[in-house]
């Protein structure tokens, strides 16, 4: 493909990141740096018990002692943990917002400019409930009554370890223990807030629970934490959205998600990630570190990922499934494009343990300019999960010759009467098919918009209505100037 | 720099870098540290241990040492030279095989035969040359290096053969070097059967020119702990790599496969099929890996894994890998574990065959597979014998 | 007595009820004809038939040549002498199509008494059936099926049943995909084979099959039943007025 016409071709990869904008809010921040005396005061100020404390401190002990994780193919230099504020939040005039009328309006407009009104959503009998985390803090949760008649509890952490303490403690880190990663130590450490979400036993969530994350605040790195428990035949749709101003410095986003599904519940876990992704050469955007898993702790349970990865500078994460209950269900859809300079390290784990357990795998990494993106995942079928099943497809797809495409799946069986697939496919758009679009009218840039969109459908599909045409016009948005 | 000084270098390397670690990346399922622990000892005697020729050619090496008498190298062609590696100074030794693997430094600092096969320009070679390796020395370490030079247009087929005594304990580590020039074609058969007790590491380098082809079939029944390491680099255009291989795995056997494909150049192909079927506690490790440069526009590569598992106890850690570098290329890659397809199961006793039989057969057409490219009909009889005794050693 | 007697079959599939009570009897010498709209149950009853285990017999009877088929699995119903022809052969990569054959043939040579064939003689008989479907040699050498364009396959199905010599062949589709001179080619094939000890079900969506293949009865298949039976005009009326007439007969 040619650039057709050099000042259109400059238009689009000159065309801003629509989320860039910062709120010019007052906040109030910790001074940067990090030891355990940060780790007391952040839970000091959100006047955590006790337990937690010490919880906290394990983990920045154990943090202390381990090193970044190198084996991912993405290149950063060393960041500066000293230089960061670990907990910044919007300063209010009271404790916590009782209602959306005590909330700065500042804030509101924030959020209605990147198309959640929260006010509006407050009122109109909607589908959707939302928690919106600004900085590190939760602003607001919409629903919260409604929602209350039916057992389930969907607040922001800080006020589940308020009011449902017993059920933080008995889950917090049991999916992923503080000494899981590098970045999940540290997150368990310095975590500021995030959402909580349990749904008890028997109940299905009649709306879409969704958390929407903003980073504003310069020099911040944010950690926020998700809890996700759906009791026996409980269900639960749960949507997350992340976007950050544009700055020129890199911001870390060490979020850890964890999810608990008892037997026959089932959550369905959709994230669209729009962080801030840098300039075209690379300068600025967000290092997105992410840990998230879920545990099928039950028999014939069932947790689904559905991500479409679009922002970050550079992205490291792996939704994974630990299928621990027989019949238990795993899923993993993801959509990763990366365009200019990002780099993109992802994929999923699933971990086979019980029997008749089943696993599937869809993964669309779709590489433009000088991005890089990797597929890395990995099966595992233990001994004891008899009859296990496991589908595969990775499929890459690159746009133009200066890019890179990478697929590394890791497959460990231990069982004979596993069944596990793996395929992988990688492809460019043809030329044949650009040329078809033109000829029904359709741009270049509209064409491989089309076909791009095409190539994701199959993880589209999975994700709730509203999010899946958010998802598509992302999609096209972080493609321009990528033809060229 | 000339070979002994290389040699030298390779030693003072080996001292200080040792056998590789589960710590590095690709050793990680292969854990040679009892190496370490056991001793091994360069021991050159004749070998009291049977083969078939497969070829009027044939070179024997018996304990380590390329055996005159043992060997028949009548009617080789002019345009021809087949000698030991001992008795020239080639300048390409050593030039593929630069890695600094701990088994490729040990081989280059201590072997001590192997064979140089060179071709000349044009020369087609119909009768394969066949390397016979013998080993019966208990506590043996046997370190050969191989070289295959084949020239503009030249056509040659090598088979390496490993053959050990039953129960004997030894260690065999090879490096082979195949240099295929523009228009060449290299087929190249590896037949390992070493005893149940002994171990066997091999790295394969090859290097493409363009237009050229070189194709390897790995087939591994024996050894306790063993790993084959293949790598090739297309730097010709319009070239082709083939790189089968099967592995039949029973015991304790740890059986590790590690290919490496790189295309520096456009229009190049390789096809890369794997099979494996293992019983009892064995374990197969398998990474392919496939590599597209930026400038290899127009690649077409294909990667596939499959195993069988037979027994409880059996493993497998299977990883194919894809880099890409370059947008306008087929790659695939795919494995799978599992069992027989049902329907194919189902088909076969519509046909009469009982479920039994349909097993067996299927089975048998699951290795079978990677034969398909096999050219060399004397090879190919050879491994579906090997296969069919395999087999049914299991079913007893 | 009847070759093949087919009493209130029925069948699930997936815990779905496909076949609902089928009653069909056919006589040696006979070519029976079933048509029906897609999903109506063509291809479950000849899975059923022919004892694939995903397909579940639920109710009913089926007699091949006296004995109860339900007590025989797959190989035992292919040794006694009941063949399909499958609407999609799978594909087995490893094992060429000349050593399946001949594995398959001395299997049921053996459940007959009879002799197993040695090399040469399983050549002999090869070369006397090949030319019945006009077999190319290459074909033979192949794996089984493995990259076998639809009309090869369809013609390698019926030189399996010109080797195997079945009592009863059922042909499943097989029609489906083959242009018109696989077509002649596949129907001459069976034009050969039929004799007065042979039976035949052929399971169709289209009636141009029974141009070649000509029936002695049809049936029409809609929804698990058989709503009509009739003579070989019956088939030029499908044809004609389509499966539509007949949809709200079965319910």
């Amino acid at each position: 493909m040619k650039i057709e016409d050099e000042k259109s071709f400059d238009e689009l990869t000159d065309k801003e990141y629509k989320y860039g904008f910062v709120t010019d809010i007052e906040s109030e921040s910790l001074p940067p740096g990090l030891n355990e005396d940060i780790v007391r005061e952040i839970s000091r100020r959100k006047e955590e018990p006790e337990w937690l404390t010490e919880w906290r401190l394990k983990a920045f002990r154990a943090w202390q002692k381990m090193e970044t994780p190198e084996w991912a193919k993405v290149e950063f230099p060393p960041i500066d943990y000293q230089a960061l504020s670990y907990y910044s939040a919007p300063k209010q005039k009271i404790d916590a917002p009782k209602s959306l009328d005590e909330i700065d309006p500042e804030l509101l407009e924030t959020y209605e400019k990147l198309g959640i009104p929260l006010r509006e959503q407050e009122m109109l009998a909607g589908v959707v409930a939302v928690d919106a985390v600004f900085d590190s803090v939760s602003v607001a949760t919409t629903f919260k009554g409604k929602l209350e008649e039916m057992g389930i509890i969907f607040c922001s952490f800080s006020e589940a370890v308020k009011d449902h303490p017993e059920l933080v403690k008995q889950y917090l880190g049991t999916v992923i223990p503080t000494k899981d990663n590098y970045f999940a130590a540290l997150n368990s450490a310095v975590f500021s807030d995030g959402s909580f979400c349990f749904v008890p036993k028997g109940v299905r969530c009649p709306m879409e629970l969704s958390t929407y994350f903003r980073i504003n605040a310069a020099n911040t790195g944010q950690f926020e934490r998700t809890l996700v428990i759906a009791e026996e035949g409980a269900y639960v749709s749960y949507l997350e959205g992340c976007t950050a101003p544009q700055r020129d410095e890199n911001q870390l986003h060490a979020a850890v998600v964890e999810l608990v599904a008892l037997e026959d519940a089932q959550i369905k876990y959709s994230t669209v990630q729009n962080w801030y992704p840098g300039d075209k050469n690379g300068k600025g955007g967000i290092y997105n570190f992410v840990t998230k898993r879920g545990h099928c702790r039950g028999d014939r349970s069932k947790i689904s990922w559905t991500q479409v990865e679009t922002g970050s500078a550079i992205t490291w994460k792996y939704p994974s499934c630990v299928l621990k209950g027989d019949d238990s269900v795993g899923e993993f859809y993801s959509v990763a494009v990366t365009n200019n300079m990002q780099q993109a390290d992802t994929g999923t784990k699933m971990i086979h343990v019980g029997k008749n357990t089943s696993s599937t795998i869809i993964s669309k990494g779709i590489s433009a300019g000088r991005a890089h993106n990797s597929y890395r995942g990995l099966v595992r079928i233990g001994p004891t999960a008899e009859n296990a099943r496991n589908f595969s497809q990775c499929d890459s797809m690159l746009i133009g010759d200066r890019c890179g495409a990478h697929t590394f799946p890791y497959i460990d069986v231990s069982n004979p009467s596993a069944q596990v697939e793996h395929e992988a496919t990688t492809t460019k758009i043809g030329e044949d098919q650009i040329f078809y679009c033109n000829q029904r009218g359709l741009d270049t840039e509209e064409a491989v918009s089309l076909i791009v969109n095409g190539f994701c459908k199959e993880v589209f599909r999975e994700l709730p209505m509203e999010f899946a045409v958010e998802a598509q016009k992302l999609l096209g948005i972080s493609l321009e100037g990528s033809v060229g | 720099m000339d070979i002994n000084t290389r040699r030298e270098e390779a030693a003072a390397a080996f001292a200080a870098k040792g056998l590789p670690t589960v710590k590095e990346e690709a050793w990680r399922f292969t854990n040679v540290s009892r190496l370490n622990e056991e001793t091994f000892d360069a021991v050159w005697q004749a070998a009291e241990v049977s083969f078939d020729p497969l070829s009027d050619l044939v070179v024997v090496f018996e304990n380590g040492k390329w055996s005159v008498e043992a060997s028949s190298l009548d009617g080789l062609p002019e345009g021809v030279r087949v000698r030991s590696i001992m008795d020239s100074a080639d300048a390409r030794l050593g030039t593929l095989a630069d890695s600094d693997s701990g088994f490729v430094l040990s081989n280059t600092a201590q072997f001590s035969d192997g064979i140089l096969i060179e071709v000349d320009a044009g020369v087609v070679l119909e009768e394969p040359i066949h390397v016979v390796h013998l080993a019966d020395a208990e506590g043996g370490s046997f370190a050969y290096r191989h070289l295959i030079a084949a020239a503009a247009g030249a056509n040659v087929t090598v088979i390496e053969e490993y053959i050990g005594s039953a129960g004997v304990r030894y260690l065999t580590n090879v490096v082979t070097e195949a240099f295929v020039a523009d228009g060449a074609k290299v087929d190249h058969y590896k037949i390992q059967r070493e005893s149940a007790a002994a171990y066997h590491f091999q790295t394969l380098e090859s290097e493409l020119g363009g237009d050229a082809l070189f194709s390897n079939h790995a087939v591994t029944v024996g050894g306790r702990l063993g790993r084959n390491d293949i790598r090739g680099r297309l730097l010709g255009e319009e070239s082709e790599a083939i790189c089968n291989g099967l592995y039949l795995l029973g015991e304790d056997q740890l059986f590790d496969t590690h290919l490496f494909m790189d295309h520096a150049v456009p229009k190049c192909q390789s096809h890369e099929l794997y099979k494996g079927i293992l019983s009892d506690q064995a374990r197969a490790v398998f990474c392919g890996r496939i590599l597209v440069q930026q400038d290899a526009q127009e690649t077409d590569a294909i990667q596939s894994n499959g195993n069988l598992l037979l027994s409880r106890a059996a493993k497998v850690n299977t990883m194919p890998q894809l880099e890409i570098y370059a947008d306008d290329v087929k790659c695939t890659h795919g494995a799978t574990i599992g069992e027989l397809d049902e329907q194919a199961l189902f088909y076969l006793q519509t046909r009469g065959m009982d479920p039994q039989q349909a097993h067996g057969m299927l089975t048998f057409a699951f290795a079978n597979e990677v034969l398909d490219e096999v050219a060399c009909s004397v090879v190919k009889l050879r491994i579906e014998a090997m296969v069919q005794a395999w087999l049914a050693g299991v079913n007893e | 007595m009847a070759l093949l007697e087919i009493i209130e079959l029925q069948a699930q599939v997936e815990e779905k009820q496909i076949l609902n009570g089928i009653n069909l009897s056919i006589q040696p010498g006979e070519v029976h004809a079933i048509m029906g709209p897609n999903g109506s149950g063509k291809s479950t009853l000849s899975n059923v038939l022919a004892g694939n285990e995903s397909y579940e017999q639920t109710g009913g009877n089926v007699l091949f040549d006296g004995a109860d088929l339900s007590e025989l699995d797959a190989h035992e119903r292919a040794r006694a002498g009941l063949f399909l022809a499958f609407q999609y052969p799978v594909e087995i990569a490893g094992i060429s199509n000349m050593y399946f054959l001949k594995a398959a043939v001395n299997a049921i040579r053996e459940h007959r008494g009879e002799k197993q064939l040695d090399a040469m003689e399983f050549l002999d008989v090869i070369e006397d059936k090949k030319k019945l479907v006009k077999i190319r040699e290459d074909l033979l050498e192949r794996a089984v099926n493995s990259g076998f364009s639809g009309g090869e396959k369809k013609r390698n199905e019926i030189f399996q049943m010109a080797m195997l010599e079945p009592k009863m062949a059922i042909l499943d589709e097989t029609d489906s995909g083959l242009d018109i001179d696989a077509l002649r080619i596949v129907a001459d094939g069976v034009n050969a084979l039929r004799s007065p000890e042979r039976g035949f079900l052929v399971i169709t969506h289209y009636q141009r099959l029974l141009e070649y293949i000509v029936p002695d009865f049809v049936h029409v298949l809609v929804n698990g039943r058989i709503v009509k039976s009739g003579g070989k005009e019956l088939a030029l009326e499908l044809e004609e007025h389509g499966y539509e007439a007949f949809e709200g007969a079965a319910v």
